[in-house]
């Protein structure tokens, strides 16, 4: 879940509205669709309950699936989130640093209600979550790493998997793409983790 | 402002080359072979890629459009936007129909208990047990047969589980719809259609008596799919033939006819050519008085697909004559006007409901009045009627004119 940062500010207008970050004075202009959908994102829900409520309350063309609405507020909201504007629930975001840290400890999985369907072999393959309606085209290290998550696997070890695979890369930047992509799969739920047992 | 490319890609070759694409997925789970790229690819515009995926959606091929291309080797060579696009369109079918599945799942669950038979009909028949994977077969709703005796008991049942009746046409109207309405308000919406009759009630030339069909039923195979789709009839191969093709040219007219239900007659074909009774098809359509619409709706399915249909079949239908075969061609034309398509419906029915359609269109109750055109009023009514007739007149004109005009070739009928 989402919401607008403390640094930030947003105005609303009739056609759009303009979000100030206060901490580099950057002025950005919003459509009327995304500022819908950023005056929804307050960390009471998802992207996915947000993306509802946009195709209940708005006039949508039929042309415009549901699946196709979840996926900009999504992409809107990843952006939003990387320019500072939205910050993720603190809860949420702990239990997030909680994964990333923990991560060692923990296994990941593949959802199995995750569809798979490999394109080119240079396009690598598409992804999406019936659940959540979220879509992603991974290339071929996505691909590579999304294999090994078929039996569950620690971070460490898919790191190691990977660095292996592809050796003519700095481990530091196999370590960084490998986390990054991971969260992003944890993210939007095409991957899950398998707490480790303790006896 | 820049101006919008166009696309120089005229509508038949785009459908053309949809039709040839389409033609290489193979029948069952062997994988495709690399898709035969056209000479001139490298020379499609993004225009043209716009035009040729905007075609296959409005067809209802786009699913497929993505399948055969994305295996095709060179599908980065499309515009990313496009590539996108049929990406969302396929995952967005997949998930859509994944829900209609599962409510199919649930309603055959209950229908069992009821000890009521379900025969599945139409996409979700086809998705399930001819395409090689349910995301390619876009479904507007999921239309099911229930035996005339038992709909009463089937639509509460739908009622128990969360549906809703919806009514489509007017209550003046509702004497022409061949099956009831629900909907589920789930995201996405599902849209049941509960069938006592197939492709028209009574009421029209080309009804026909439901025994045969009863008796042309057969246990679903969905074995490949992952539900759990139980106690489910499906139509023979041999029925389902001519249930397609009637459907595309006689209940909705070729006009109307989208791409995908004659790619569903093609794959039906090439998927039962062992178990498919051709002789029993034309005896059928002989008996029915569909065979001038088995004829075209074949026709047009070897025309875009190469359809393997016995040289002997096409010969036989193309010596058939019955009472349908002028409403058949008439249903080819688009009509211009709101009262040439009327007419058609018209010529459609049987005398009784000829009548009874006419009289409801020209002297509406007031109920209709006050539903049709939201007055604030009911003293206003008399005025709306008058304005009702001025429209009917001016439409009158119009469609003369137009027929003139065009020295139309629906005239003669």
């Amino acid at each position: 879940m989402y919401k607008l940062s403390k640094n930030v500010v947003l105005e609303t207008f009739d056609d759009g509205a303009l979000i100030l970050i206060l901490q580099d004075r950057r002025l950005i202009e919003l459509n009327p669709s995304a500022a819908a959908i950023i005056s929804l994102m307050d960390g009471q829900r998802t992207p996915e309950q947000a993306a509802i409520e946009i195709s209940k309350n708005h006039d949508i063309s039929h042309d415009y699936p549901f699946t196709q609405i979840n996926q900009d507020v999504l992409e809107l909201c990843e952006r939003m989130k990387h320019i500072g504007v939205f910050e993720l629930r603190s809860d949420l975001k702990e239990r997030r640093a909680a994964i990333m840290t923990a991560s060692d400890m923990d296994s990941f999985l593949q959802n199995p209600d995750v569809v798979l369907r490999e394109e080119d072999p240079e396009e690598g393959a598409l992804l999406f979550n019936p659940d959540n309606g979220v879509v992603k085209v991974i290339n071929t290290t996505g691909m590579f790493i999304w294999q090994q998550c078929g039996d569950p696997r620690t971070l460490g070890e898919i790191i190691s998997e990977v660095q292996k695979s592809f050796d003519d890369v700095p481990l530091e930047k196999v370590d960084q793409d490998v986390r990054e992509f991971m969260d992003s799969m944890l993210a939007s739920g095409f991957i899950g983790t398998v707490e480790k047992s303790v006896h | 402002m820049p101006n919008k490319e166009i696309s120089t890609l005229p509508d038949e070759s785009a459908l053309g080359i949809l039709c040839t694409w389409l033609g290489q997925i193979p029948i069952g789970q062997q994988p495709i072979p690399k898709c035969k790229i056209p000479s001139d690819w490298g020379g499609f515009s993004s225009a043209d890629w716009e035009q040729l995926v905007s075609k296959a959606y409005n067809q209802g091929l786009a699913p497929l459009m993505y399948w055969v291309l994305s295996k095709s080797g060179s599908f980065i060579s499309i515009p990313e936007s496009e590539r996108n696009l049929l990406r969302a369109i396929y995952s967005g079918t997949w998930i859509k129909n994944q829900n209609i599945f599962k409510e199919l799942e649930a309603l055959a669950k209950a229908f069992k208990q009821a000890s009521i038979q379900l025969v599945v009909l139409k996409g979700a028949c086809v998705a399930l047990t001819v395409y090689p994977d349910i995301g390619l077969r876009p479904m507007a709703d999921l239309d099911v047969l229930i035996p005339c005796s038992k709909m009463h008991q089937a639509i509460n049942i739908a009622k128990s589980l969360g549906y809703l009746e919806h009514f489509k046409s007017e209550p003046e109207f509702s004497y022409l719809d061949h099956h009831v309405c629900l909907y589920k308000s789930c995201i996405p919406g599902i849209a049941l259609e509960l069938h006592e009759e197939l492709i028209a009630t009574n009421s029209y030339k080309f009804a026909v008596p439901m025994n045969w069909f009863w008796n042309q039923t057969e246990p679903m195979d969905s074995s490949f799919s992952k539900r759990r789709l139980e106690n489910l009839l499906m139509l023979t191969p041999t029925a389902q033939v001519l249930y397609v093709a009637t459907h595309a040219m006689l209940q909705h007219g070729g006009k109307d006819a989208l791409l995908r239900w004659f790619y569903d007659l093609d794959r039906l074909i090439r998927s039962y050519k062992e178990s498919l009774d051709w002789n029993l098809l034309l005896s059928q359509a002989r008996i029915f008085n569909w065979g001038s619409a088995l004829e075209a709706a074949l026709n047009k399915t070897v025309a875009c697909f190469e359809t393997p249909i016995p040289e002997q079949v096409l010969s036989s239908l193309s010596g058939i004559s019955d009472r349908n075969q002028q409403l058949v061609a008439l249903k080819q034309i688009r009509p211009t006007t709101h009262l040439l398509m009327e007419r058609q419906e018209l010529l459609s029915m049987k005398s009784t409901a000829r009548i009874r359609y006419l009289l409801a269109l020209v002297v509406p109750s007031p109920a209709f009045m006050h539903r049709r055109y939201q007055m604030k009023s009911p003293w206003m009514i008399p005025l709306y009627y008058i304005i009702r007739w001025w429209d009917i007149i001016k439409d009158c004109l119009r469609s003369l004119i137009s027929i003139f005009k065009k020295g139309s070739r629906d005239i003669r009928v």
